[in-house]
Order: C-alpha cells, then sequence, then structure tokens
C-alpha cells in the first residue's frame, strides 16, 4: 500500500495517535477505500489481542514482596558500603592524613550504624566528602612537576614553584630565572628538596626550548603541572605559551605537556 | 507572561515513584507494582508464553528496575521504560532456558470461550482465524502488536521498549499485516468483509 497514511493507521486503530494526525487521518479516510479496509484489518487484530487478555492472570502480591527481599539481600552491608566509599576517596588524601581520615571515617561509621541503615547511609555520604576535603585542605602548598626526564618533583627532581589548590601559578622572577643547575627548591623554603642523586648530577637534562631560544639556555616551565597532590581537582594551568598560535612552531620541551608540542 | 515548558513524563505520576525508588522508598516499588504489575505481567505472559516463567521474568525486572532507577532520567514514560527492562529480561530468560517461541493456543482457547454468544458466528470464526495467525507470528512481530493494541504505546514507544529503531517498528507491522492478510483469505475471509 503506498498511501502515506497507512503507517499512522495502527495507531489509529489503537486509538494512541494524536489529536491533529487523528484528524487527518479521519479526513483522508473518508476518501480512501483502501486505508478503511486496512483500518477496519487492525481494529480487528486489535480486538482479538485485547480479547485473549482478557483472561489473563492478575499479578500476586507476594511478587513484590518477594523482589524486595531480593532487593535488600542485594544490597551491601552499611559497612562494606563505606568502607567502598572510603577507598574511593584514598587518591585524594594525603597519605599522611590517611590515619586521621580514616578515624573520622571510622567514627562516622559507628555513628551512622546506630542511627541505622537508611539515615546512616545518608550520614557517611554526607561524611566522606568532608574526609576528603579536610584531606585537601591538610595537603598545603604542594608541588607536582611531571617532567618528561623523570618522575614527579617531589620524588626527586627539581620541583617547581608550587601553588596552592585553585590558585593561578605565579610566574615569579625566582622561577623563570632558575635554571638546570639552580632549583627552584632553594629559593622557596618548604618545598620538596631533590634527591641527593639528581643534586649530584647537577640537575635534570636541560630542555631543547622554544624555537629562537638557544638550546640548553634556561627558560621558564611555564605550564607545567602545579597542583595539589594527590588531586584529580585541580590540573595545571597551561601557560599560553603551550599552545602557540597557528604557525608558530615549538620544539622538545618536554614538560608534563611534553607530547602536545613535540617533546 | 511565564510558559512553563512541559515534557509528556511531567504528568505521569509513575515518573515520581521512579524517582522514590532512586532514593530507596521500598513502597514506591509497591505502588508502582500496583499500578502496572498487570500489564507487566501480560506482557512477559506474552513474550514467555509460560506463566511461571512470566513471574520469574516479572521479580527480575522489579529487581532490575528498583536497581536501575537511579539512572532513569524521565525522559520516557515510566511503563516504556519498565516494559523495556520486561522484554530485556524476558528474552534473557527464554534465552536462558532455551525455552520454545511461545505459542499462543492458551491465550486463544482462552479469547474463544470470552468471545459470549453475543458475539455472532462470523465475527467468531474470523477472530478465531486472526488469533491463530497471530500465533503463528515471530515474538518479535507479535511484541511490536502487543506494545501498540494492548499496551497503547507510539511507534516511537514501541521501538525504544524494543530497542530498535522506529522503522524497524513499521517493518513488523508491515510484515504483521501482510500475513493476518494471508491468513485470512486462507479462511476464505477478507478485509473487505471488515469494513
Amino acid at each position: 500500500m503506498s498511501c502515506k497514511f497507512a503507517e499512522l493507521l495502527p495507531q489509529y486503530a489503537a486509538g494512541t495517535l494524536d489529536e491533529a494526525s487523528s484528524r487527518a487521518v479521519a479526513g483522508h479516510l473518508d476518501s480512501c477505500l483502501e486505508c478503511r479496509e486496512e483500518l477496519a484489518l487492525w481494529r480487528q487484530v486489535g480486538a482479538a489481542i485485547r480479547a485473549a487478555h482478557a483472561a489473563d492472570p492478575m499479578p500476586s502480591p507476594a511478587l513484590v514482596g518477594r523482589a524486595l527481599t531480593r532487593v535488600r539481600r542485594a544490597r551491601p552491608s552499611l559497612a562494606a558500603r563505606a568502607w567502598a566509599l572510603l577507598v574511593a576517596q584514598v587518591p585524594l588524601v594525603r597519605r599522611e592524613i590517611w590515619p586521621a581520615s580514616a578515624l573520622v571515617m571510622a567514627i562516622g561509621t559507628l555513628v551512622a550504624a546506630l542511627l541505622g541503615d537508611q539515615r546512616g547511609w545518608t550520614v557517611v555520604q554526607a561524611l566522606a566528602p568532608i574526609v576528603a576535603a579536610a584531606g585537601l585542605l591538610g595537603a598545603g602548598p604542594r608541588v607536582v612537576a611531571v617532567h618528561r626526564h623523570g618522575k614527579r618533583g617531589e620524588r626527586g627532581l627539581p620541583p617547581m614553584v608550587g601553588a596552592r589548590a585553585g590558585e593561578r601559578p605565579r610566574r615569579g622572577p625566582e622561577y623563570s630565572r632558575a635554571g638546570p643547575g639552580r632549583s627552584p627548591a632553594s629559593l622557596r623554603p618548604g618545598l620538596a628538596q631533590p634527591s641527593p642523586a639528581l643534586r649530584a648530577g647537577g640537575g635534570p637534562r636541560p630542555c631543547r626550548g622554544v624555537v629562537g631560544r638557544p638550546a640548553g639556555a634556561p627558560h621558564s616551565h611555564e605550564g607545567v603541572s602545579r597542583r595539589p597532590a594527590r588531586s584529580h581537582l585541580a590540573l595545571a594551568y597551561p601557560s599560553p605559551d603551550l599552545f602557540p598560535p597557528r604557525g608558530s612552531r615549538r620544539t622538545g620541551c618536554s614538560s608534563l605537556w611534553g607530547s602536545r608540542h613535540g617533546g | 507572561m511565564e510558559i512553563a515548558l512541559l515534557r509528556s513524563t511531567d504528568l505521569d505520576p509513575d515518573v515520581a515513584l521512579v524517582k522514590r525508588m532512586a532514593s530507596g522508598d521500598e513502597e514506591a516499588l509497591r505502588s508502582l507494582y500496583a499500578a502496572n504489575g498487570r500489564r507487566l505481567l501480560a506482557y512477559a505472559l506474552r513474550l514467555t508464553g509460560s506463566e511461571a516463567v512470566a513471574e520469574e521474568v516479572l521479580q527480575d525486572s522489579l529487581l532490575a528496575a528498583w536497581q536501575g532507577a537511579r539512572h532513569y532520567r524521565g525522559e520516557a514514560r515510566a511503563i516504556t521504560w519498565l516494559l523495556g527492562i520486561v522484554h530485556h529480561q524476558a528474552l534473557n530468560a527464554t534465552r536462558r532456558k532455551r525455552l520454545p517461541l511461545q505459542d499462543l493456543d492458551r491465550a486463544v482457547l482462552v479469547a474463544d470461550r470470552d468471545a459470549g454468544p453475543e458475539a455472532g458466528a462470523e465475527a467468531g470464526e474470523r477472530r478465531r482465524a486472526l488469533q491463530g495467525a497471530l500465533a503463528e507470528l515471530s515474538a518479535d512481530h507479535r511484541s511490536v502488536l502487543e506494545l501498540v493494541f494492548y499496551q497503547g504505546l507510539s511507534l516511537a514507544e514501541a521501538a525504544e521498549v524494543c530497542a530498535c529503531p522506529v522503522g524497524t517498528i513499521k517493518s513488523r507491522l508491515s510484515y504483521a499485516k501482510a500475513h493476518l492478510r494471508r491468513a485470512l483469505a486462507g479462511e476464505g475471509l477478507r478485509a473487505e468483509d471488515m469494513i
């Protein structure tokens, strides 16, 4: 059947077509015998299907009870859920603060257990992010300089100028002047120190730098990630220099973003 | 003047029940079952052909609905969402239990009995012929007819339940129509006589 109304007829027969389409179909039926025949067939089909449902069994009221029993059985206990939540927070919380965090979570879980399953779980859900946030705040100014030549700055490589979480990295003069032999760590008390092996070796290999700058010349590591340790929240603030306009070319700076600019 | 844009699901009371389920309200699941249990069981029964398996499917579906309630975004009607779960669970059950394709013999017999004396002989004969032809259809084709004519879904909603494009639903309807016409013609009945 080639009539464009044909595909609307099943829904028209079932009474589920929207009002505007129903009016259009009704108007069309007056002038189309083929559609009238087809509509009659669909109406018969609908009647046959509904008649076959007349003796359907009623669903047992106990069935939902059995389903809920399975729901309760499948639900992990409060302790298991609290443990899973605690484990999920571990990457956010500084290692030194783990014992304090674990203690707070344990006390919270105990309180939650006393409150009962539903209200208790709400307490645990509220508590876990607070513990994670406290862990982040406790981390203080942290320095993570990921360098292609090695690992994170705090584990032996000369770190970059640090910044607190949420603070935009500063491009201080002491940093931009820091060359391979002069670690910024010496400029800022409290920053992580390079490893003895690295100090003996005179620092990391110099970057090849930006086009136009003599190879090996010291330059700032703007754009290197500065973020609170173990935090997935504050990633680097990349310097505009790292993403130069089309046409300008960079070579070889092997920082966190090295792969982005040919390092 | 502010004009609030309402989605069709905003007026669906079952959507609120699903949201309550997502927050762990067991009473909401009971209410949802009370409102839709019969339709869901009927659909499961048509897909599996066995009352015991249909009840099992419905129980699995309620569990799946409970677990999936927090992922329900209210874009479809709650009944469409529930029927989709039942459809999926029923297919899994038939595959798992290696059940043969369900037959509608029992349903046909029941329908014949329920046709009652008021139904004329010819109408009864036509209905029997149609029900026989419906029973010969594959589960995919019959499920589309069930969704459109018994569950009252639109073609788009039926497509959502069956997890297939709307075009597939249309082609299944077209195939079913051709099959039913042939079956009626085989019994010496014509579609024109039904007008």
